[in-house]
């Protein structure tokens, strides 16, 4: 039996925040639920790295626990959400400077990635080529400076409008208009065989 | 393929054919557990901080064990030396002449047999101000039996109001009981007031006349002012 005021998954995002805070654990139950899949893709793009992806975004649904009082519904829950899940991406690919990588043994029977493919990504019938694209962009935009990352996965991947993005990344309009015009540069040039393919 | 807009639906069509990444099934209980972790666990030391625990634990105990040794090792004050210098402190028998030692802020204290050191024991005087101390304490005589620079400038300020004439020159005679002078008194008689020398514009009586002297030879030898020539100090 769970304390609190009753919530549904109808209730908006806004509510159901307000619903925790007022100490519904369900309604924390139906943000995550929301939420733990975007974001997983979000910080997965980001990082390059599935495990730490999953890491990141357990780390953004603790600080949900544990500072949703600060929730101030000013700005939409989304884009509060994904600017943890960002900030906390950010903290992770600086940390990533002093780690020392660990090689993995030749023997070892968990040595495949395990990466998680909602839409049938990790499906053997002919998703191959999907799972090749998947590397292949994800190579590409590993060797995106992060700031122009960050920007490419959420405008094209997240499909997330310019005024979210700009909250989010807390930066300018001019801002964004200009590293999302220098990513795409960098980009077409890094996926330059597949860009030209369909021509 | 320079045309941005062509980028742009370009890129469009790539990112939309991607396979999204999605969360495990055991997602929410792992983080529950973790929720549970952190709420059991109390305050934890930052991961970014653990690198640096171990160094800085060490300097703790380290600094910790320097201060006890210190401690046991000066701190009960059964040795009177210095433990930086090694050297005894001065008693402070033997003290800085008047004037210098007193205006430098120094406490008057030099070491015994030691030349002194600027900033230590004779303040920032300059030694060359004070031949009779330079030399004294330079040439290492500056210990107990020296002569004492107090004793000096209390000679130095007899000598200099024997030649007062009048009152303090009648009294010094009539206590010597010896003429210091040439005068109309025979020698070897004893001077006073009552002798008719002394004029009775400055006839006081004897007892007047020794306080005053011992007063006046009292300041002389503590004051750190010069005696100025013809008569005590003004105050």
């Amino acid at each position: 039996m769970s304390r609190g005021p009753a919530v549904t998954a109808r209730m908006s995002d806004e509510e159901l925040i307000r619903a925790f805070v007022d100490g519904s654990e369900d309604a924390f139950t139906l943000l995550v639920g929301k939420y733990k899949n975007p974001l997983v893709n979000f910080v997965y793009r980001i990082l390059g790295d599935y495990d730490d992806a999953l890491d990141v975004v357990q780390e953004t649904f603790v600080r949900l626990h544990q500072k949703a009082h600060t929730y101030r519904p000013v700005a939409k829950f989304s884009t509060w959400i994904y600017t943890i899940a960002s900030n906390l991406a950010k903290t992770d690919l600086r940390r990533r400077k002093w780690r020392v990588p660990v090689p993995a043994r030749t023997g070892d029977v968990d040595s495949t990635p395990r990466h998680v493919f909602i839409d049938g990504g990790n499906r053997p019938d002919g998703s191959a080529d999907r799972a090749l694209l998947s590397e292949a962009v994800q190579k590409a935009l590993m060797t995106l400076p992060e700031q122009f990352r960050q920007v490419v996965v959420l405008f094209y991947l997240e499909d997330l409008s310019y005024d979210e993005i700009c909250a989010i990344l807390r930066i300018g309009m001019g801002t964004l208009k200009s590293r999302l015009n220098r990513a795409r540069t960098m980009l077409g040039h890094a996926l330059g065989p597949m860009m030209r393919d369909d021509d | 393929m320079t045309d941005p807009r062509k980028t742009d639906e370009r890129l469009k069509n790539i990112f939309s054919a991607l396979p999204r990444a999605g969360a495990p099934d055991d997602f929410e209980e792992r983080l529950r557990r973790k929720l549970a972790l952190r709420a059991a666990g109390g305050p934890r030391l930052p991961r970014r901080f653990v690198l640096f625990a171990i160094p800085a634990l060490s300097l703790v105990v380290v600094g910790t064990l320097s201060v006890l040794v210190y401690m046991t090792r000066f701190g009960a004050g059964e040795d009177v030396r210095s433990p930086s210098e090694g050297v005894p402190v001065a008693s402070p028998s033997v003290v800085s002449p008047p004037g210098d030692s007193l205006r430098s802020g120094s406490p008057g204290v030099a070491s015994p047999g030691i030349a002194p050191r600027s900033g230590a024991g004779a303040g920032d005087a300059p030694v060359s101000r004070l031949p009779e101390v330079r030399e004294s304490i330079g040439t290492g005589q500056g210990g107990p039996g020296a002569v004492r620079p107090d004793a000096k400038a209390a000679d130095e300020f007899r000598a200099k109001n024997r030649t007062v004439p009048g009152v303090f020159k009648a009294e010094q005679e009539r206590t010597v009981g010896v003429s210091l002078s040439d005068s109309d008194a025979p020698a070897g008689s004893v001077v006073s007031a009552d002798s008719g020398l002394v004029p009775d514009s400055l006839a006081v009586s004897d007892s007047v006349l020794t306080d005053s002297l011992h007063r006046r030879t009292d300041t002389a030898a503590v004051s750190p002012e010069p005696v100025r020539e013809g008569g005590p100090p003004h105050r």
